[in-house]
């Protein structure tokens, strides 16, 4: 361990001590996630700070009923859905597009929007769906593929608008008021199209102590100490630990192409149900791409397997292990909930790199 | 799926630059970083540049993923939301 992280461990084990009860920090970045137990940083946590994983996984957030929407539109003829890769595996009501797939759909897993864009060019005579699904750092690629389309005049491209904002996620949690948390390890890759700033509200409205971060150890540890420095001295201010890559009014070009093509919209979020302003519609000028609008596709609710746990994961009441099918019925190899699925995903990432699985669960 | 990635610019077109990217030469977007130029880095998510950044600052990040992923480079993949770096050169769709 170099001389760095050693410096910082040591200061956040001294301020925890100090604080002297647990400590609560939420990260709400799948990214963060998987760094904070791939890199080892977890198990140099002292033993009363909680790192809480919220709702950051962009596919465990995405609301089954969108799910659903995109497998009805993969069922109807002469669509191709283009999808991110992790998204096809994520079981609907009945199913998942994987399964869709196996029985003839044409379902493709694509890196990019421009690249879902390049298949409507391809294939002039089908219908090409992209899932535009993520947070802030994935909706500009979204938005200024739908453009592009709009300014080429392509007509046989449309998204399924399932874009979800985090800092209303982050205050719909603190309203909610039942899962306490100390502070936010705010992600950098969102902040860097959103900027530092953004994460004024959660601050000054709510208290809570909002710190910028990026994903290598030194940074992450880092941040967690610029975190309960403030927690110790009782202050809630937005800090910036990650300046080479965030700044603090984000990218202006990117948040200009977000406002011509979106509007603020309510939207279902997996387990917590409609959050006001939480994500995006397409702006007037643009609806003509709204998959749902086009295929006429009505949207349901959600119908939660009742024994996966995964609303309680996304909203940092429990920790994996809690839930009875962890590692128990539900693996990544056959995933019943959302959290499973995904890479990023909380529980997914419990059970590649935690090593106590079956420690402790509940955390309150 | 949030993750994005540090490249640096090798040739710029228009809309789009080709950038190095562990190794790999691949085609992205630069529309969300106007202004951008030759052998300057960027951070590349889902095909856009997303940001501009300093040369130490990339290369620093590179050491990071290099030592974090060693041998894992499906691993990071799948961290950066199923990206498949080679299709996408050259072919721009994983079809599976
Ligand atoms: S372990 Fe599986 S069933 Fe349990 S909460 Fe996680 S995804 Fe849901």
């Amino acid at each position: 361990m170099n001389a760095d992280l050693m410096t910082w461990r040591d200061e956040l084990a001294l301020r925890c001590e100090r604080i002297g009860r647990e400590v609560r920090i939420m990260e709400v970045c799948g990214t963060h996630t998987v760094a904070a137990f791939r890199s080892g940083i977890r198990s140099m946590l002292p033993d009363n700070l909680r790192l809480i994983s919220g709702p950051g996984c962009p596919v465990c957030v995405t609301a089954q009923r969108h799910i659903d929407a995109a497998i009805e539109l993969a069922t109807l003829p002469n669509v191709i859905v283009a999808t991110y890769g992790d998204m096809v595996r994520v079981p609907g009501q009945s199913g998942s597009l994987e399964r869709q797939r196996a029985n003839g759909a044409d379902v493709r897993v694509v890196t990019s929007a421009s690249r879902a864009l390049s298949l409507a060019r391809k294939y002039p005579d089908s219908e090409i769906v992209f899932l535009g699904v993520g947070f802030e750092t994935t909706a500009p690629a979204t938005a200024v593929t739908i453009m592009d389309a709009h300014r080429s005049g392509i007509r046989n491209f449309s998204v399924l608008i399932s874009h979800k904002l985090v800092i209303p996620a982050m205050s719909a949690l603190l309203s909610h008021g039942d899962v306490p948390i100390d502070g936010f390890l705010c992600p950098g890759h969102v902040s860097v199209i959103i900027g530092s700033e953004a994460y004024g509200p959660i601050a000054s409205r709510f208290g809570k102590p909002c710190v910028v971060g990026g994903f290598e150890p030194e940074q992450m540890l880092k941040a967690l100490v610029f975190l309960v420095r403030q927690i110790e001295r009782g202050e809630a201010r937005i800090e910036n630990v990650y300046p080479a890559v965030v700044s603090g009014s984000g990218n202006a070009a990117a948040m200009e192409i977000l406002q011509e093509v979106f509007v603020s919209a309510d939207t279902p979020w997996r387990s917590l149900g409609v959050i006001p302003s939480s994500g995006f519609e397409l702006a007037p000028a643009y609806r003509d791409f709204d998959a749902l609008r086009r295929f006429n596709i009505a949207v349901g609710d959600d119908v939660d397997n009742p024994a996966c746990r995964c609303g309680d994961v996304i909203l940092g009441r429990i920790e994996p292990p809690a839930c009875e099918l962890f590692d128990n019925g539900c693996t990544p190899l056959s995933p019943i909930g959302p959290c499973m699925v995904s890479s990023e995903g909380t529980c997914a990432a419990w059970h590649k790199y935690h090593k106590r699985a079956t420690a402790t669960g509940a955390l309150s | 799926m949030c993750l994005a990635i540090p490249a640096k610019v090798v040739t710029l077109e228009d809309r789009e630059a080709v950038v190095e990217l562990g190794g790999n030469r691949l085609c992205i977007n630069i529309v969300l970083t106007p202004g951008v130029k030759v052998n300057q880095w960027v951070l590349v998510h889902a095909g856009f540049a997303i940001a501009t950044i300093e040369e130490s600052d990339a290369l620093e990040t590179w050491a990071y993923l290099r030592a974090c992923y060693d041998g894992d480079m499906q691993g990071l993949e799948g961290e950066i939301g199923g990206r498949r770096m080679n299709a996408e050169v050259s072919e721009g769709v994983a079809a599976t």
